[in-house]
């Protein structure tokens, strides 16, 4: 038997766009997965193993000097040989000096302007935020960031890519809109002459990344809303990631530089290291001598009797370092991990604490000196704090603002008229907290759950008013492959190679699955958490045998 | 989708015009209707004066929440609308954040002026 050619529906996560997941059977888009997910915060392991973030080119007509950009006693001229081999860089010649072009751009916070350059009669540009008045100038004959011109932006940095070619980005703070301007420098000041320039880019954050291509309208990248996550961490095979609501409320994830992050005894370097999303955004702590050197911030709200979750990517330059997570309920107690190793390759540390019913005032989380107090310097990126969680979901980095990925939901109908079915589900869950459900027709409506509880892995199916049995196994953790099978009385269940019995479910509804029903995945609602990671689903429009179903599922 | 900003004097009997009850494995629970809303998050009472050691000393009495409508906004909830300067506290990413900074200059025009060009 061909289990492929006896399935009504074949879906192994690869193929992929906004809102849908591709079935490989059938072929006429009737079994695709409608897939939703709010908001555009969400990250995932790509296929080189690197977290791939949503990013966003806000500036219009990226490389199109000519439209929408505004000339101040300049030109421009097209067709110059490019960084990239094309002939799509641009002469910038100003008629005065002084000159300069620049564009108005809607952006909040800590933004990077970034852009592709060359010496042409002079080898200077100055990069200019005009919302604070900041700018900078950048030697494109040495590749040397050069004098402030007016006031220096909290951040600057050129980068060589070859034949005279430099990527000059500043880093400033904007606020509701921002000017950013390009000036011809001769090295000191705006001049007259002309450089050659290439591919601009504002974005938030404090690093220029990758460049994205724009005309008409900002574009975004990566995960943004309602795009299926293929998750590739731990394994060469995407998995598609289903995971509930969660909110990060570390402010500045990844800039432990900021202000917001309060200094004991600790000093922070800013983006020394490549991180884990490959660009060098990774801060370097400095722990003095003593165990209470710490790094942490305040948020209030209320905390108590409740369980949360901070987690952080780390590693050292060399050897081993300690270090420890600080989970704190403000004016209560402190809740600190015990320590973690951190070694020369990157790891992501958890450590979750469980508040008491006393009132506090705030939770004051951070990263915190190993126990053994001695000076050290840790790199640390990604720090995320999820309250009333208790475990880590995949990265939401922030900046000013906590961010807050919705939960995420996969759909498909279940396309049959007959109480005989048959689904296949290979999943894998992260040991004692995951689920992954599957609603049959409306929320209110019959459904079948997968989750692990007190250490043990639970199906259990509903129908309308409650409960109606369950089917339990010790082992928690790690691959599950999942049959579920049905015949208008009986769901038989079957998981990793093993027949776990009947679940009898004549005393309510069914799960007959008829007419318009349809089943989701979803990463999450109410008050129920999941973590899910499907590598296939299969649905059969038939009943298979015992001996099939043991095949099916054995690992 | 619609991104707004409220705060509740009542946030309990508020949010009961946004929810449905649904049975679980667990029994009879209530989850926000999807029908009406994409994503909550309830951000709860924002502190207002810090102390030292992160000691929050004053906390704000109204309840804040974030709500991501599907379509239209709940009209009953219009009087407890706020317009914190974009973004607040909480982001939802460059869509939504961008939809929100849209409808808040709309209400506030004099925060949205460009810087002085020369």
């Amino acid at each position: 038997m061909s289990y492929y050619d006896d399935a009504s529906l074949v879906v192994i996560p690869s193929g992929y766009k906004t809102s849908k997941v591709y079935a490989e059977k059938p072929t006429d888009g009737s079994g695709d997965l409608a897939f939703t997910r709010t908001g555009d915060t969400a990250t995932r392991v790509n296929s080189a193993g690197l977290i791939e973030k949503v990013r966003t080119n806000l500036i219009l007509q990226s490389n199109t000097f000519s439209t929408t950009w505004i000339n101040a006693d300049s030109n421009e001229t097209s067709g110059q040989a490019g960084y990239d081999g094309t002939n799509n860089a641009w002469r910038l010649t100003t008629t005065l000096s002084g000159g300069y072009i620049y564009q108005s751009v809607a952006i909040n916070g800590l933004t990077t302007f970034s852009i592709y350059a060359k010496a042409g009669t002079q080898n200077g540009i100055i990069l200019y935020s005009a919302h604070v008045a900041q700018g900078i100038n950048f030697n494109l004959s040495t590749g040397v960031v050069g004098a402030a011109f007016v006031a220096a932006p909290s951040g600057s940095r050129i980068q060589s890519i070859g034949n005279g070619w430099y990527r000059c980005s500043i880093t400033v703070s904007s606020s509701s809109t921002n000017v950013f301007r390009i000036y011809v420098s001769d090295g000191s000041n705006p001049s007259l002459g002309n450089v050659l320039i290439q591919n601009s880019q504002v974005e938030a954050g404090d690093v220029a990344t990758a460049y994205i291509p724009t005309t008409t309208a900002a574009v975004s990248v990566g995960p943004v809303a309602n795009v299926p996550r293929l998750d590739y961490l731990g394994s060469s095979c995407p998995r598609l990631l289903l995971e509930p609501q969660r909110t990060n409320l570390a402010i500045f994830s990844e800039q432990f530089d900021n202000s917001n992050w309060t200094k004991t005894n600790t000093t922070v370097t800013a983006n020394t290291t490549v991180s884990p999303d490959g660009y060098t955004n990774a801060d370097t702590i400095a722990f003095t001598a003593t165990a209470g050197a710490v790094c942490q911030r305040p948020v209030g709200g209320t905390y108590e009797s409740q369980t949360h979750t901070v987690s952080v990517y780390a590693r050292v330059a060399s050897g081993t370092a300690t270090f420890r997570l600080k989970c704190t309920h403000g004016g209560v107690l402190d809740y600190i991990s015990s320590d973690f190793t951190a070694t020369t390759t990157w790891q992501r540390f958890t450590f979750s604490a469980t508040f008491g019913a006393t009132i506090g005032t705030s939770l004051v989380y951070g990263v915190q000196n190993g126990s053994n107090g001695t000076a050290k310097s840790v790199i640390f990126y990604g720090f995320q704090l999820e309250a009333n969680a208790s475990y880590a979901t995949s990265y939401i980095p922030t900046l000013a603002a906590s961010a807050t990925r919705g939960g995420e939901f996969a759909s498909s109908p279940l396309n049959t008229t007959s109480a005989n079915w048959t689904l296949f589900v290979d999943t894998d869950f992260v040991p004692y907290q995951e689920i992954l459900n599957l609603y049959f027709g409306t929320s209110t409506g019959r459904f079948v759950s997968f989750y692990q509880s007190f250490n043990y892995f639970r199906i259990v199916v509903s129908a309308g008013a409650g409960v109606v049995a369950g089917r339990v196994m010790s082992d928690t953790a790690g691959r599950k492959k999942v049959v579920l099978q049905n015949d208008g009385t009986d769901c038989i269940v079957f998981v990793n190679g093993v027949k776990l019995g009947a679940i009898n479910t004549s005393g309510a509804s069914p799960l007959t699955g008829t007419g318009a029903a349809s089943f989701t995945f979803y990463g999450g609602g109410g008050t129920v958490a999941s973590i899910g990671k499907v590598r296939q689903f299969l649905q059969f429009h038939s009943k298979l045998t015992d001996a099939q179903c043991i095949e099916l599922t054995t690992l | 989708m619609i991104f707004r900003k409220y705060q509740f004097a009542d946030w309990a009997t508020a949010k009961q015009a946004i929810q449905v009850e649904v049975t679980t494995p667990e029994g009879t629970e209530l989850i926000w209707n999807q029908e009406l809303v994409s994503c909550v998050v309830e951000i709860g009472h924002l502190c207002t004066q810090w102390g030292t050691d992160g000691v929050c000393e004053v906390t704000d009495p109204l309840y804040a929440v974030d709500i991501v409508w599907q379509d239209t906004a709940l009209a009953a909830y219009d009087a407890s609308i706020v317009w914190p300067n974009p973004v607040g506290v909480n982001s939802f990413g460059y869509t939504l954040d961008t939809e929100y900074a849209q409808a808040f200059c709309v209400a506030n025009p004099e925060y949205c002026q460009p810087p002085f060009e020369i």
